[in-house]
């Protein structure tokens, strides 16, 4: 297992989906602070002002938004740097001098998670080095920003789990990476929708004026699109299960029950690892 | 060419990638009005007789589905001539390099218009026994499809343009859906820029039961000058431009959207072509 590491990180410094994965990020971070430093300028907010910048907390805004791009990126990372495995048959060479499938597929997860984590970190060292400065420095509680991180890092270590388990299954490195991406994009506009139905309210209000000038409140209206019960306890659940769901969560910063989105995110790390490893034991590499 | 079309066609009914993405095209869009019939149901269940979900709302999606899935196809398909050695095979048999380039396009372009068609078959023939007929006129919903076609077509030439000039299948195909997607976001997001007002209409709210009148003020991010002209440019791009097809629906698209779309296959082919002639194919 070790070995097999060292061979795997060996080729990821020389990698060049790494490099430009991690080149991306450390552009999209600065990108994101400078932008948001722009627009504050252009709607002539006074940032200098501590209660500006306190109330609208908006380095927490764009850090986290290295979320939901990392998972993008994690995708068409760990399928390019693993599917190479495949294509230029280093698995069969692994093989062959002894080492076992299961330490290979343990060997390239650990790998392909490294590297997306360190993608993520490229992310937020840009984000901070450009931010802090222009956008004044956290506002957020402590535990708040520091469980987001934490979590993030299990919600990460699900997306890789899941593009290991493809990857690793299929033996064509194009069919794995467009499976990953197009994956990654579906399972994204699945969290936007299912955030959409939660955050639907439960009543409608507007409203009326009287004749003499008075404004009444009208009676509100239950919202047809306003979900209970179990169908609101499903949608929840699938909300909280899926890794982009749980970016969503993270990027605003939006989030209850922190214990419950680390745990969920384990479990599909944990089954997603069992069953691709449990494949791949099983599967015939011609 | 003809030779090449014959043999490329052969290939494409043959295709696992074009009936993996028809299928998941047509499967979208059997889905979609059965949805809307349940939030149909849903609204008459709560009371709200007079919410009716249109067949029309579902049927204008298809260029957003259309481009996403031909990116992932044209990069399957056309890479797997570099991936099987193809290329080198046309070649050496005594086709010109400009031909090969075209075939390749008329058929990844052909594909997308499948897309389409089947989308449109299955919206159709489930949509309308559940929602009834489009409101909008027969002429409307012609040039709008006539619309998206031709875009579809434009992301066909430049997903080609990406295919034939990169021998990496992988990477063709990561290039080919990061770009879909680009040029979708980046029309969501000029399409927001855009539609900033100029100015902030007088507002009335209350306060301590009184009616306080604000004064109309002029909005700080309303795009103006050179910056509004790159961005209308941006804007009326195919791929970008599927967001103003979705606004202008009922109303009809603008004329210059297919034209630009036209413009945009001349130019590409023409720049890819030029670079696949000089291109190094070991």
């Amino acid at each position: 297992m070790t070995k097999l590491l060292n061979a795997n990180f060996l080729r990821l410094w020389k990698n060049k989906a790494f490099w430009a994965s991690a080149a991306v990020c450390v552009v999209l971070g600065a990108l994101a602070a400078l932008g948001e430093f722009r627009f504050q300028v252009s709607v002539g907010a006074d940032l200098s002002v501590p209660e500006v910048a306190q109330y609208k907390a908006l380095l927490e805004k764009q850090f986290f938004s290295y979320t939901t791009v990392t998972g993008i990126l994690a995708a068409a990372l760990v399928s390019l740097f693993l599917g190479t495995e495949y294509s230029d048959g280093a698995i069969r060479n692994k093989i062959v001098v002894g080492h076992s499938r299961l330490s290979i597929y343990f060997a390239n997860l650990i790998v392909g998670f490294a590297a997306s984590l360190m993608c993520m970190a490229g992310y937020m060292l840009a984000c901070l080095a450009v931010g802090a400065p222009l956008l004044g420095w956290f506002t957020k509680p402590a535990a708040l920003l520091l469980s987001a991180i934490g979590g993030s890092v299990l919600m990460l270590a699900a997306f890789c789990a899941i593009f290991t388990f493809v990857t690793m299954n299929c033996s064509k490195k194009s069919t794995s990476t467009v499976i990953c991406l197009l994956g990654a994009f579906v399972l994204l506009f699945a969290a936007v929708y299912l955030n959409g139905r939660l955050d639907a309210p439960e009543f409608i209000t507007g409203y009326e004026m009287s004749v003499n000038g008075q404004i009444m409140d009208s009676v509100p209206e239950p919202n047809p699109d306003y979900l209970t019960g179990t169908k609101r306890e499903v949608y929840q659940f699938l909300y909280d299960l899926l890794p982009t769901g749980q970016s969503l969560q993270y990027t605003m910063l939006n989030f209850t029950n922190p214990a419950r989105l680390m745990g969920l995110a384990a479990a599909v790390c944990a089954v997603f690892s069992a069953a691709g490893a449990a494949l791949f034991r099983r599967k015939d590499l011609k | 060419m003809r030779n090449l079309l014959s043999a490329g066609f052969l290939r494409l009914w043959r295709s696992k990638s074009l009936y993996a993405t028809l299928a998941i095209m047509a499967a979208i869009g059997a889905l979609e009005p059965i949805l809307g019939y349940s939030a149909m149901r849903d609204y008459a269940a709560a009371g709200m007789t007079d919410a009716v979900v249109s067949l029309d709302s579902r049927y204008f999606i298809f260029p957003l589905l259309s481009g996403i899935l031909l990116s992932a196809f044209c990069a399957l398909f056309v890479g797997a001539e570099y991936s099987d050695g193809t290329i080198r095979n046309k070649l050496a048999v005594g086709h010109s390099r400009g031909t090969v380039y075209l075939s390749n396009l008329l058929l990844c372009a052909t594909a997308g218009v499948l897309l389409c068609l089947a989308y449109i078959a299955a919206v159709l023939a489930v949509g309308f026994p559940l929602l009834g007929a489009m409101h909008t006129p027969f002429p409307t919903v012609l040039w709008y499809t006539f619309c998206a076609v031709v875009m579809t077509s434009a992301l066909a030439a430049l997903f080609t343009l990406i295919a034939m000039l990169c021998q990496n299948r992988a990477v063709t195909a990561v290039a080919c859906i990061t770009l879909a997607y680009f040029l979708l976001f980046l029309g969501i997001y000029l399409n927001s820029r855009l539609s900033e007002p100029e100015m902030y209409p007088e507002q009335q709210y209350v306060q301590d039961g009184q009616i306080v009148t604000e004064e109309a003020r002029p909005n700080p991010n309303h795009v103006q000058g050179v910056k509004r002209t790159v961005y209308q440019f941006l804007y009326d791009l195919p791929g970008c431009h599927v967001v103003q097809l979705a606004f202008t629906a009922d109303t009809g698209a603008p004329p210059r959207l297919p034209l630009y779309s036209l413009a945009v296959i001349a130019l590409s082919t023409g720049a890819g072509t030029a670079l696949f002639r000089r291109k190094d194919l070991k």
